[in-house]
């Protein structure tokens, strides 16, 4: 074709042609026509100055809006940033105890504990649960548990691709999401949906309900109530262990699981001020299993009954935010608050034995197997002053950790322990406590109408590590009216959370007679110590970032953000190390996992994201995005001699590439969504070899039909092609092409397959 | 077909349209302000200039630009900046203002004294300041899902003596003193 000759001509025309960027005369327009006028999308992150048109942002931000959140049809947030953000990784593994239930999330490639989560602004508690699994790019790591928040609840998601933690402190190496939720004038609704797998399972059906009421002045007051029941996948490979009896004896896929969440949302006006509260509760009860425990594998001929053990999670969370924001006479704005956030795990499990109970060994019962908690609270004073060019932010931030693990019962934990998962010993049970203040300073200069710069500095002290000072420098420079340039430098740091401080888990064997402890044991043990394990120092970061923003004058942009970031002393949990016969001795310990900073790792990667919405005149209406994610992990330094199975995790264990396509169309009462992600190959090492499973392409769709002016009925599926991950390569019992667990739990989608549902949304 | 050709035939697809275009905040509250004037008649209504007063906004830039040689209700528009709450203790002037267009930054004892002041002078008062219809404003600009919104304290309006067009009601939130 003639016209490709000259495509490089043709492109560069239809990029500069200045038909594309006549704006209307909004003075020509009628009043109704310029209240359907767009107003540009403002975040309030990455800066202090106030909230910002993202597209002029110093830093690389990005916006799931209330109405994309409910184009897409997603129920779970972790799934609903898989959905539009490429870059954002999350899986849904199985087999691997407590990291079965709480669903583990990366962004740019880099870990799920160096994502910092906002919610309004204010941190996020980490969820209580250690991943104690070296083979998932999230082990060794507590993170947010991104679930507890209900996607009815939002109005708005703000991502900052870029460290951050000289602002907002701790975990921002790869970037914040901060949750906005609704404020006054959101819609009263109640939404229903119920899907299933393609294969017949995994039912799912979750209910959503928002309603708002006014208070005076433009206060309000919102209430969010959301409900679900999800049934569990079977994707389990057979069983060949016993060749007579070959079958499916384990359960592989989505867990049982039923979710409750409430959330509570409100803004009083008291004269000049805002009194702010925000609430949150979510009680989740899920169940996965272990391996089946066949008769073939038991360590004692007494027993011959089969079983499948089975870990229940009995999860509560809550927080509650208060706080107060406004003006004095003289401009200065403040806002102080208090935010309380508590995470209680119970561990439970059922169906399940200790082979070592002299009394019921051989009898299948439930065992209490301890409770992980976690809570934080922090105290907050922001303050900002505007003057003509130049606008000074500071604050200060006081905040107290306390993690506790407490033991289950005896018989969970009674020399070989439960099985399935043993019960936390009272070894392991601590009640550990941290207090940690920071002052900060935040600026922004306009050098001039186009060049604006920022300054920003933290200063942080924790009573378990000592201090850090982290700075910030970003630049940005708006070319041409259409093309903004932008530019940071920043170092930044994450605190070893208390979970990887105090976390232990340990069962007890009888080795040649004596007692000896085995597990995952504190860096403070003195058998981890007697092999290496010093205190936990922060992780350091050092990023820089360049990109910019050209907006093809109607509602279109294109985005391209460079990055990189260096990590140094990245915390990550040992391979099992055995103690020498001395050391076994001493210490009554035979071999011990601990948590390091056990390497520096560097990530370069870019981010292209091109963004438009297109009206056909009478044939209605279509946004569409185009997302490309690259991002290179790589080891640089180890101070630790790792498996390579480790390093392959943190370099290949994710997809390098994603790129997204976001369709949505509206004609009439009719929407249509369809959204294709590719997922490029990640890789695997198991026993020093690395597996390499190939690249993925999912598509979703979704039909919305308004019934009338407030009920709408949507059909769709994800990854409707049913598209699955490569099985193992290998041939193995347990985790091979031919073993109980086919598939890598790595996968970004998972392996359960296709879903459909139908949704009904009804506004009242 | 090369990586780069397809790239192009991308890009053709999706720079091919028109659509609503992301506009200034901060001109389109100026502008709507101005169109909402066309949908108002005043007692007072004098032969000389149409005068909107600006109170302590940031936007008052975008006013003096926008309105440059404009006209409403024909007559010539004039910006009148104001920066302090006294100015307005004057008849003489208050009788040559037809809106008045508050800044976000006003104090609710500040408000309270600006609309005593121009109580019974027949102005309309515009705002975008939070709470403004129910703290005794006239109409409020307000922002929900990416779009402006108007919200009118019908009984005030009427208090002043100000018509406003049926058409204007419509597509405004409607609130009777501080109930909507």
């Amino acid at each position: 074709m003639r016209v490709f000759e000259n495509w490089k001509k043709i492109a560069f025309f239809i990029a500069l042609s200045p038909s594309l960027y006549a704006t209307e005369n909004l003075e020509l327009k009628r009043l109704e026509d310029l209240l359907e006028q767009s107003i540009p999308l403002k975040s309030d992150i990455g800066t202090r100055e106030g909230e910002q048109n993202f597209l002029i942002s110093n830093n690389s931000i990005d916006i799931i809006t209330q109405k994309q959140i409910e184009q897409s049809h997603q129920t779970q947030l972790t799934d609903l940033l898989k959905y539009y953000v490429a870059g954002f990784n999350t899986t849904h593994t199985s087999l691997t105890d407590g990291s079965d239930h709480i669903r583990s999330f990366s962004l740019r490639g880099m870990s799920s504990d160096q994502i910092l989560v906002f919610i309004n602004g204010k941190r996020v508690h980490k969820s209580a649960l250690f991943h104690e699994s070296t083979g998932l790019f999230q082990g060794g790591s507590s993170h947010v548990d991104l679930n507890t928040i209900p996607l009815i609840a939002i109005e708005k998601i703000e991502i900052l691709r870029d460290g951050a933690s000289a602002q907002y402190g701790s975990d921002a190496i790869s970037g914040i999401i901060n949750i906005v939720l609704k404020k006054e004038n959101s819609q009263n609704k109640v939404k229903m949906h119920m899907g299933q797998r393609k294969a017949g399972d995994g039912t799912r059906l979750q209910f959503d309900s928002f309603s708002s009421l006014d208070l005076p002045y433009d206060g309000f007051l919102n209430i969010v109530l959301s409900g679900t029941t999800q049934d569990q996948t079977q994707r389990a490979g057979l069983d060949r262990r016993d060749t007579n009896n070959v079958r499916k004896t384990t359960q592989i896929g989505v867990e049982n699981a039923k979710n409750v969440s409430a959330l509570v949302d409100s803004e009083i006006v008291v004269e000049d001020n805002i009194f702010y509260i925000t609430g949150t509760f979510t009680k989740r009860k899920s169940e996965s299993n272990a391996f089946f425990r066949h008769e073939t594998v038991l360590p004692s001929s007494e027993i011959s009954e089969n079983f499948l053990p089975m870990i229940a999670i009995d999860m509560s969370d809550y927080s509650f935010t208060s706080g107060m924001y406004g003006t004095l006479h003289n401009g200065l704005d403040w806002d102080i608050s208090n935010r309380f956030g508590y995470n209680k795990i119970e561990y439970g499990s059922f169906d399940s034995k200790n082979y070592d109970l002299a009394t019921d060994g051989t009898v299948l019962r439930s065992f209490q197997l301890g409770e992980l908690i976690f809570l934080q609270n922090s105290v907050t004073v922001d303050l900002k002053k505007q003057f003509d060019d130049f606008t000074l932010a500071g604050g200060v931030e006081y905040k107290y950790e306390n993690y506790q693990i407490k033991a289950g019962e005896a018989d969970s934990y009674y020399l070989g322990g439960s099985q399935g998962y043993s019960g936390y010993m009272p070894e392991n049970a601590v009640d550990n406590s941290r207090k940690s203040y920071a002052f900060y300073y935040d600026s922004t200069y306009n050098f001039n109408a186009d060049l604006s710069g920022q300054f920003a500095g933290r200063y942080e002290n924790y009573s378990d590590f000592g201090e850090t000072t982290n700075i910030k420098v970003a630049l940005g420079y708006q070319v041409t009216p259409k093309i903004h340039l932008r530019t940071t430098g920043s170092t930044g740091f994450r605190a070893p959370s208390l979970a990887q401080n105090s976390f232990s888990h340990s069962s007890t064997a009888l080795v040649n007679n004596t007692l000896l402890q085995k597990g995952i044991f504190t860096p403070e043990h003195k058998a981890a110590q007697s092999i290496g394990a010093t205190q936990l120092e922060p992780e350091l970061s050092e990023h820089i970032s360049f990109g910019g923003v050209y907006t093809l004058g109607k509602k279109s942009h294109f985005m391209i953000d460079f990055f990189y970031t260096k990590v140094t002393d990245k915390i990550l949990l040992t391979d099992k190390q055995m103690l020498s016969e001395e050391l076994q001795k001493i210490y009554a310990v035979s071999s011990v996992s601990y948590l390091i900073n056990g390497l520096d790792t560097r990530t370069r990667g870019v981010d292209i994201k091109y963004t438009v919405e297109n009206k056909f005149r009478k044939q209605g209406y279509l946004e569409s995005i185009v997302w490309l994610h690259y991002n290179e992990n790589e080891v640089i330094a180890s101070r630790y001699p790792f498996l390579d199975a480790r390093i392959t995790t943190i370099e290949k264990g994710q997809s390098q590439s994603m790129i997204k396509f976001s369709n949505h169309y509206t004609l009439g009462k009719f929407e249509y969504s369809l959204n294709i992600s590719r997922f490029s190959k990640f890789s695997q090492n198991l026993g020093g070899e690395d597996y390499h499973f190939s690249p993925m392409v999912t598509v979703d769709t979704a039909i919305d039909y308004q019934l009338s002016k407030n009920i709408s009925l949507s059909v769709g599926g994800d990854n409707i092609f049913d598209e699955m991950p490569d099985k193992w390569t290998r041939s193995n019992a347990y985790l091979g092409y031919d073993g109980i667990l086919p598939y890598s739990n790595n996968s970004p989608i998972g392996y359960s397959g296709a879903y459909y549902y139908v949704q009904m949304g009804i506004k009242f | 077909m090369s990586i780069m050709q397809r790239i192009f035939i991308i890009l053709v697809f999706f720079v091919g349209s028109i659509v609503n275009a992301y506009e200034s905040e901060e001109k389109l509250k100026v502008i709507i302000t101005g169109k909402i004037a066309q949908f108002i008649f005043w007692e007072k209504l004098q032969e000389s200039d149409f005068t909107i007063a600006v109170y302590k906004s940031p936007f008052l830039p975008y006013f003096e630009k926008i309105y440059k040689n404009s006209f409403i209700h024909k007559k010539k528009v004039t910006i009148l900046p104001l920066y302090e709450s006294k100015t307005l203790n004057n008849s003489e002037l208050l009788q040559k203002i037809d809106m008045l267009y508050i800044g976000d930054i006003v104090f609710n004892k500040e408000l309270e004294k600006i609309l005593g002041f121009i109580e019974d002078h027949n102005i309309v008062t515009i705002s975008t300041l939070r709470g403004f219809a129910q703290k005794g404003g006239m109409i409020q600009i307000y922002e929900q899902n990416q779009k402006l919104k108007l919200r009118i304290n019908l009984e005030q309006v009427k208090k002043e003596n100000i018509n406003i067009k049926s058409s204007l009601l419509r597509i405004s939130d409607i609130i009777v003193g501080e109930k909507r």
